[in-house]
C-alpha cells in the first residue's frame, strides 16, 4: 500500500539523519536550562550595607535578622556609596539613625533610611519587599505581634514558592512542541518539492491524502517522543509536578503536536523551498506564542485586538492545558474546551492541506 | 507502428519567453527518438508538457493514445519517466528506492521479488543493493533511476538528458539498455546535448529556441544537406584567431568552429580551388579541406540560418 510504503520511507529518512535527530533533543533540553537560569524569580544575593549609627542592641538585632535572611548578604564595602552602586557591588543601603533603640522603647515610631538600586526596577520593588517584610517581622516580634491589625499572609496555590520552573516548564514545552513539530512537516514537504522527487509521486497513483498521513504519522510519533523528553526533562531538572493525569497529558500532548504538524503541512503546501518553509514556520510559530498565547505576558492585560488574535494562537490553548495538568491537577473533562479548539485547529490544517495538496499533485 | 505521443504545434509561455513556438513531434512504439538542442532549447518543457506536469499554451497532443486533456492520470501513470535532475532518495539504498517506487506505484506485493529480479538483471545493480543512492557514482545513478522509472512496465519512456554528465563508458552502457527495451517495443522519448548520441536514435529532433530546425533520420540528415563543407586549420594556431578574418571574406555564409578547425558552410557547391584563392590573404600555412558534414556540423548550419533568417 501506498500509505504504509510511505511511512516506513519517513522513518528511514528520520533515522538515518542523526545529526536533526540528535538537535531535536538537545536544543530542548539546552533552552530549558538557559530559561531556567535566566527566568528566575526570586532575586537572591542582595548586597546590603548597613550603616549602623544607634550602635544599640536593638539595631544589630535587626542587622542580624537581615543577615540571618537567605536574600542578603551584608558587605563591608566602604566608600563612595555612588560608585559603589555604579560597579553594581551594592543594591541596598539601610541606615539605622541615632536614638532607634530609645524610639522604640518608648514607643515612638522611629525611621530607617533604605537607599535601592533602580535601575532595575523589577528587582527593586523586589527588594523593597523583601527589606520590608523583614523589618515588619522585626517590630511585630518586638511588640508581641499585636500592634499591626491585619497581617497578610500571601501563599501561592500550586506554586507555593513561586518556583519560576512551575512556570516555564509548561511554557517551553508549548512553545518548543509546536516549533518543532511545524517545522518538522513543512521542511519535509518543502524538500522533496525541491529536489524533485515529488515529480515522481505525481506521476504515481499514490492519493494527496496518503502523501500528507504518510508524513504526518512518522513526525507524529516523532514529536511524541520529543514531547515526553521535554516533559520529563521538566519534571526530573527542575521538579515540576505532574498533578493531573498522565494518560491524559499523553492524549493531549499527542492532539497539540498534531496541530502544530498540521500547520507545517500548511506551510509546505504555500513554499516551495526549504528556506522558506523554515523561515514562516518559526516566525509563524516562536513569535506568536511568546507573546500572544499567555507564556509570558498577561492576555487580560493587553489591547483587545491582541486578546483576539490570541485565540488562533493554538499554544494559548494548551498552555491552559498543560499547566492545568502538571500544576493544578485538573481532569480531562475540566479541558475538553481548550482540547476541541485544538482538534478543530488540526482538522481545519489537515483539510486545507489536502485539498491544496490534491491539486498540487494534479498540477 | 503504433504512436505513442502525437504533439502537433505545441506553444508554451513563461512570462513573456516563448520556450515552445509550435513543436510538432511524434514518438512511436519500440523506437528511439532523440530530442538533440542546447541548454533552454525547451527540451525539458516539451517532455513535462507530454508527461501532463505542465500545462501548455497551444496545440495538440494525445499521449499513449489518449488526448491529454481528458485522462491526464491514466497518461501519468502509464508513462515512465526520468527528470533531468536525479529525483530519487540519496539516503536511501538502491533496494529501498526501488521498493518505494513499487509501493507508491500499487502494485500486487508478490510481483515484487520478480520485478526485482529483473530489473537488477537488467541494470547489473545487484552487487549495490545495500549502497545509499546518495553514494553511486553518476552512471549508477542513472542506472537506478532508470530501473524506478521501468517499475510499472510502462510502454512510453520519456528520459530527460538521461546521460549528461555521466562518464563516457556508462553512457554507452546505458544506451544498450536502451535499445534492449526499444528491442521489447518500448517507444522512448530521450533528450541530449551530445551530438554524437543522437546517432543511437531512430529519429531525432534537432530543437533550438523553442523549434525544430530540423527533424529525420541521424543519418539522413547529413546527407540531406545540399551544400559544401569546408575545414580549415592552421598548424599551431588557435582557431579563435583566424575566425574573425574567415567570416569577413565569406560574410553570408555560415562560418563557425568545431573543435581546433574552423568549418564553412555554404550554400551551393564550390571548387576547392576557389576557396583557396579567397583565403591566400590568410596565413600561407593555411589548410583547407572538403569535409563530410557530421550531425553538429547539420546542427549549426541550422541553428545559423534561423537566426539570418530573421526569425527570431
Amino acid at each position: 500500500m501506498g500509505l504504509v510504503g510511505i511511512i516506513i520511507k519517513e522513518f528511514k529518512h528520520i533515522f538515518r539523519d542523526y545529526r536533526t535527530l540528535m538537535v531535536l533533543f538537545v536544543m530542548p533540553i539546552s533552552q530549558m536550562i538557559i530559561f531556567g537560569y535566566a527566568m528566575d524569580l526570586q532575586i537572591k544575593n542582595i548586597n546590603i550595607k548597613i550603616t549602623d549609627y544607634d550602635k544599640s542592641t536593638l539595631s544589630r538585632e535587626l542587622s542580624t535578622k537581615i543577615d540571618g535572611s537567605s536574600f542578603f548578604s551584608i558587605t563591608s564595602e566602604d566608600g563612595d556609596l555612588n560608585e559603589l552602586f555604579q560597579q553594581r557591588l551594592l543594591h541596598a543601603v539601610l541606615t539605622i539613625p541615632v536614638g532607634f533603640a530609645g524610639d522604640l522603647n518608648s514607643r515612638a515610631s522611629p525611621e530607617v533610611d533604605v537607599i535601592i538600586d533602580g535601575s532595575d526596577s523589577t528587582r527593586a520593588v523586589i527588594i523593597r519587599q523583601y527589606i520590608s517584610g523583614i523589618i515588619m517581622e522585626f517590630s511585630s516580634e518586638l511588640r508581641g505581634g499585636d500592634e499591626l491589625p491585619i497581617n497578610i499572609v500571601p501563599s501561592y496555590a500550586y506554586n507555593a514558592e513561586l518556583n519560576s520552573a512551575f512556570f516555564f516548564v509548561p511554557g517551553l514545552t508549548a512553545l518548543i512542541m509546536i516549533m518543532v513539530s511545524a517545522l518538522l512537516t513543512s521542511i519535509t514537504i518543502a524538500r522533496e518539492k525541491e529536489q524533485g522527487t515529488f515529480d515522481l509521486i505525481k506521476l504515481s497513483p499514490v492519493h494527496a491524502y496518503e502523501v500528507i498521513l504518510g508524513k504526518v504519522i512518522p513526525y507524529l510519533i516523532l514529536s511524541m517522543f520529543i514531547g515526553i523528553f521535554v516533559i520529563v526533562s521538566g519534571v526530573f531538572l527542575f521538579g515540576v509536578p505532574i498533578r493531573g493525569s498522565y494518560l491524559t497529558l499523553l492524549l493531549y500532548l499527542f492532539i497539540y503536536c498534531l496541530t502544530g504538524l498540521s500547520f507545517g503541512i500548511l506551510i509546505s503546501t504555500l513554499v516551495s523551498t526549504q528556506q522558506a518553509a523554515m523561515l514562516i514556520a518559526m516566525i509563524a510559530t516562536l513569535l506568536p506564542t511568546l507573546f500572544l498565547s499567555g507564556f509570558i505576558f498577561q492576555l487580560e492585560a493587553m489591547p483587545k485586538i491582541l486578546q483576539i488574535i490570541s485565540w488562533v494562537i493554538p499554544a494559548r490553548y494548551f498552555l491552559v492545558i498543560i499547566r492545568g495538568l502538571m500544576l493544578k491537577g485538573n481532569t480531562q473533562g475540566e479541558l475538553l474546551l481548550y482540547t476541541s479548539m485544538l482538534i478543530l485547529f488540526s482538522i481545519v490544517f489537515l483539510g486545507i492541506s489536502i485539498r491544496r495538496f490534491k491539486a498540487y499533485l494534479e498540477s | 507502428m503504433n504512436s505513442l505521443i502525437k504533439a502537433e504545434g505545441i506553444e508554451k509561455k513563461f512570462g513573456t519567453v516563448n520556450a515552445l513556438r509550435g513543436i510538432s513531434l511524434e514518438v512511436s512504439e519500440g523506437s528511439i527518438t532523440g530530442l538533440i538542442g542546447p541548454d533552454g532549447a525547451g527540451k525539458s518543457t516539451m517532455m513535462k508538457i507530454a508527461l501532463t506536469l505542465l500545462k501548455r499554451d497551444g496545440g495538440s497532443i494525445s499521449v499513449l493514445s489518449v488526448n491529454s486533456d481528458n485522462d491526464k492520470t491514466f497518461i501519468r501513470q502509464n508513462v515512465g519517466y526520468m527528470p533531468e535532475i536525479f529525483s530519487l532518495y540519496t539516503d536511501l539504498t538502491v533496494e529501498e528506492n526501488l521498493n518505494f517506487y513499487f509501493t507508491i506505484h500499487k502494485m500486487d506485493k508478490q510481483d515484487y521479488e520478480k520485478k526485482r529480479e529483473r530489473l537488477y538483471r537488467f541494470s547489473r545493480l545487484e552487487a549495490f543493493t545495500n549502497t545509499k543512492a546518495g553514494s553511486l557514482s553518476g552512471g549508477m545513478k542513472q542506472k537506478l533511476a532508470l530501473s524506478c522509472a521501468l517499475m510499472h512496465d510502462p510502454k512510453l519512456l520519456i528520459l530527460d538528458e538521461p546521460t549528461t554528465g555521466v562518464d563516457p563508458l556508462s553512457r554507452q552502457e546505458f544506451w544498450g539498455m536502451l535499445h534492449e527495451l526499444k528491442e521489447e517495443g518500448v517507444g522512448i522519448l530521450v533528450s541530449t546535448p551530445y551530438m554524437e548520441e543522437a546517432l543511437k536514435c531512430d529519429f531525432v529532433y534537432m530543437m533550438n529556441k523553442g523549434k525544430i530546425i530540423g527533424e529525420g533520420i541521424p543519418e539522413n540528415l547529413s546527407e540531406e544537406f545540399e551544400g559544401s563543407l569546408y575545414e580549415f586549420e592552421i598548424p599551431g594556431r588557435k582557431p579563435q584567431e583566424f575566425l574573425s578574418e574567415l567570416k569577413q571574406i565569406f560574410r553570408g555564409d555560415s562560418v563557425f568552429m568545431s573543435g581546433k578547425k574552423v568549418h564553412l558552410a555554404l550554400r551551393g557547391a564550390e571548387e576547392l580551388s576557389d576557396i583557396r584563392t579567397k583565403t591566400t590573404s590568410l596565413d600561407p600555412e593555411l589548410l583547407v579541406r572538403k569535409k563530410v558534414p557530421e550531425l553538429e556540423d547539420i546542427f549549426i548550419i541550422r541553428v545559423l540560418a534561423e537566426g539570418s533568417d530573421g526569425n527570431d
